[in-house]
């Protein structure tokens, strides 16, 4: 029945239109390359399943269309998701100065404490390059997002890209379930340990 | 009406459970019923906008009463948990039917049953009327089922304790309980 997997997480790929999100997926999922462009229409899935530390987990990622037609029902696929990969062309000076926008919409949509990892594609193209990485990674340091270069055609760091985002979310989840692990999260937990009442020295009612 | 299978949706449109209580449909793949689940979840969102208009100015036909938390707060119990009135509720088929409930807190129920039963004896005009109560009869069905699977998955789902919020539902006890349902 349901016992194919343990984990369920829901990414989702945003970014300008025509930066390759949806290559970049193609490649993660499929393992595959297209040279040709076509346009997303809404909301495309792919699922990849992987294992982490004995669990079955299932990446379903949806890759949005980054045209602005298509904006209409952002808010149910921003909705709920553990994820979120913003993507920009490296050869494409506004898609990255659009990244700012791209995060507003997270803010606007997406669940508080949502996963966030900023991409840079098509690094293959070296000679055509634009967007240098120290620009973006700084830009990523200030906003403490994780920050990574890929390239769909290559394949580079493309995994990486996707199982880095997995095993934080998978932290994530554990550090919040896991009454073992509350005391080292670091967050506001119910503090069940025993307190001696400091007695009111001038007790005057009953 | 046969219940063929029935899907859970968490608020992000994942497939957190999935029961196939009667047998009658094709098996597909796991990921193809995650990608069945998201495309539902999307449909749904879109049917949700397209809300009846009089003269350019939206009918609101998804908003609760005002006094809704009054109701709620004064009975301890929501009179009606479906907040699917906007969105898609079911589609018919000539194979089979299937019905979506949305609960307030975005999980969403869908049960695939078989479709609704022909009458051939009747004359034209009649057929269409006797179509409808039956349709009606079928739709009233599926509500009743909803509301158990509400009930059972707060009780067997929610309230367990090793249970994270929208992931896979994994408990025998569900199953069984679902399976007492249908």
């Amino acid at each position: 029945m349901n016992n194919e997997y343990d984990y369920l997480f829901k990414l989702l790929l945003i970014g300008d239109s025509g930066v390759g999100k949806s290559c970049l997926l193609l490649r993660f999922a499929d393992d595959n390359y297209t040279p040709d462009y076509i346009s997303t229409i809404g909301v495309d899935f792919k699922i990849r399943t992987i294992d982490l530390d004995g669990k079955t987990i299932k990446l379903q990622i949806w890759d949005t269309a980054g045209q602005e037609r298509f904006r209409t029902i952002t808010s149910s696929y921003y909705r709920g998701a553990h994820g979120i990969i913003i993507v920009y062309d490296v050869t494409d000076q506004e898609s990255f100065n659009n990244v700012k926008q791209w995060l507003q919409e997270i803010d606007r949509y997406a669940t508080g404490g949502v996963m966030k990892l900023l991409v840079g594609n098509k690094a293959d193209l070296s000679d055509k390059k634009i967007v240098e990485y120290t620009a973006a990674k700084e830009f990523a340091d200030a906003l403490d997002i994780p920050f990574l270069e890929t390239s769909a055609l290559s394949s580079t760091n493309v995994e990486q890209a996707f199982f880095t985002m997995a095993r934080q979310i998978k932290a994530q989840m554990t550090n919040n379930s896991g009454a073992n692990n509350s005391y080292n999260s670091g967050k506001a937990n119910v503090n069940l340990k025993g307190q001696t009442l400091a007695q009111d020295q001038n007790s005057s009612c009953c | 009406m046969k219940v063929y299978s029935i899907y859970i949706l968490n608020k992000a449109g994942g497939l957190i459970y999935q029961n196939d209580v009667n047998p009658g449909l094709n098996r597909l793949s796991a990921n193809d019923y995650l990608v069945l689940a998201g495309t539902l979840h999307g449909v749904h969102a879109i049917a949700a906008k397209v809300t009846p208009t009089i003269n350019g100015k939206e009918v609101a036909t998804n908003e609760y009463p005002n006094n809704q938390n009054a109701i709620l707060l004064a009975s301890g119990k929501l009179q009606d948990s479906n907040s699917n009135k906007s969105g898609l509720q079911s589609i018919e088929t000539d194979l089979f039917n299937l019905y979506i409930f949305q609960t307030l807190t975005g999980i969403k129920f869908i049960l695939i049953t078989s479709p609704n039963p022909v009458v051939h004896n009747l004359q034209q005009i009649n057929r269409e009327v006797a179509n409808k109560g039956e349709l009606n009869k079928q739709y009233a069905q599926a509500n009743e089922i909803f509301k158990h699977l509400y009930i059972i998955y707060s009780d067997y789902v929610m309230k367990d304790p090793f249970y994270s919020l929208d992931m896979p539902i994994k408990s025998s006890l569900f199953d069984t309980k679902v399976k007492e349902i249908v």
